[in-house]
């Protein structure tokens, strides 16, 4: 096959030699590389802008009971034995909308105060008429000052039972996937002294891998937490050179089981 | 003036014909060429960077050529699948009665496939090794082999009639 390759290899540089010069303009050239590294540039920041927009988005808006990768967390009818826990805690609600406290999800951390925008948050008793029933909890909100403070029933006051930080039943948990329903707020006016309240753990559900029977009979691996938040509707001036203090931080008081 | 027009000028005046040879010997068509030197060498001086040089420049722009030939060329083959319902007999090219007409070797070229085209002038051509014509196609020297020998059956009447011509 040499002598042939050798006929096709001078066939082809005879059929080169017809293309003839370039005809290309540099300064064309040069002007669409321009042109196109432009376009690049704003395509390569358009994108980059949109990506960490919908990371701080889908950051601000992921449920407790929610991972970082968008898979839905536990949810009242998944199982939240100790051995599923996930790692999301209770996120800040943003402006307008509700907090969120799903099965599976974590209480921890700077949330735990007792004490924001003057009212004071404290449980006093606990109690249970069965050992298949929820408990029956008597907490007490009490402010330095009278006060008007305005509450949502999203919010609480609110009964968690959790197990190693972790929620296992609460009050009217709503499932992480589910979107829960608008609440109108009210408001409540406090007297300049303790002010003390009876809370039922109504509407409670428990999550799956427990029971109201199982948190009973081991009770001291398991706490009760009371959640609330609150605007304070009589906020007092800004001291010059101190920042206010956020609005609606969430106040959690807690109690060990009976 | 920036080094990259620099070395835009510097590719067109000093490489430009040969570049244009290249792309003429894959795609056929002298202003089909002209236009994908041109695309090459802007999508080249797009993607690299600021300092690139021309000798940098050409490697990449003769790899987006061979690139945008066979992706040209397999467009094309779908069109010619359906051109026989629209278009009458004689108007499909025939290697047989390209070769009994002595056409030239771009005829003979037009029979083969675009990744056989892109094989036989980059080892007829240019000289490439196998190996070579392997990593620009991104497939094995097997592949390679085996399309320049279906290559060359193909070419086998061009060839022929080149050696009997060589005789007289």
């Amino acid at each position: 096959m040499t002598e042939p390759n050798e006929a096709l290899r001078q066939g082809l540089h005879a059929l080169a030699e017809q293309a003839g010069p370039l005809s290309a303009s540099a300064t064309e050239v040069i002007s669409r590389v321009k042109r196109r590294r432009r376009v690049r540039a704003v395509g390569v920041g358009s994108i980059s802008v949109l990506a960490v927009t919908g990371i701080l988005v889908g950051s601000r808006f992921l449920s407790p009971g929610q991972h970082s990768n968008g898979v839905a967390g536990p949810s009242l009818s998944a199982h939240a034995g100790p051995s599923h826990r996930t790692s999301a805690g209770i996120l800040p609600a943003p402006p307008g909308s509700p907090r969120r406290f799903a099965c599976g999800a974590m209480l921890a951390g700077p949330l735990r105060t007792r004490t924001a925008n003057g009212l004071t948050l404290s449980v006093d008793g606990v109690s249970h008429t069965s050992t298949t029933s929820p408990p029956r909890v008597q907490i007490t909100l009490s402010t330095t000052r009278s006060s008007r403070y305005e509450l949502s029933n999203d919010t609480g006051p609110r009964i968690l039972i959790l197990r190693d930080s972790q929620i296992v039943a609460g009050q009217e948990l709503p499932a992480s996937s589910k979107p829960v329903p608008e609440t109108r707020p009210f408001t409540l006016i406090l007297p300049a002294k303790p002010t003390p309240r009876s809370l039922t753990l109504t509407k409670s559900q428990v999550c799956d891998g427990t029971s109201w029977a199982e948190i009973w009979q081991h009770h001291p691996q398991y706490q009760l937490v009371v959640v609330t938040s609150t605007i304070s509707l009589d906020v007092p001036p800004p001291t010059p050179g101190i920042p206010p203090a956020p609005n609606n931080p969430l106040i959690v008081a807690q109690a060990p089981l009976p | 003036m920036a080094d990259w027009t620099d070395a835009v000028v510097r590719l067109l005046t000093e490489r430009g014909s040969t570049l244009k040879r290249y792309a003429f010997l894959l795609c056929g068509d002298r202003t089909e060429a002209d236009d994908l030197v041109q695309d090459a060498v802007i999508r080249a001086f797009a993607r690299l960077g600021a300092t690139a040089s021309s000798l940098d420049a050409e490697a990449y722009v003769r790899r987006c050529i061979l690139n945008a030939v066979i992706d040209r060329r397999r467009r094309s083959i779908r069109w010619q699948r359906i051109k026989p319902l629209v278009a009458s007999r004689s108007d499909s090219p025939d290697i047989a009665d390209a070769v009994g007409r002595k056409i030239d070797v771009q005829a003979a070229l037009e029979a083969l496939s675009p990744r056989q085209r892109a094989c036989v002038v980059l080892r007829h051509y240019e000289d490439q090794s196998v190996g070579a014509i392997a990593t620009q196609l991104q497939c094995g020297e097997g592949t390679v082999k085996r399309t320049l020998s279906d290559a060359r059956h193909k070419l086998m009447p061009y060839l022929e009639a080149a050696g009997r011509e060589q005789l007289r």
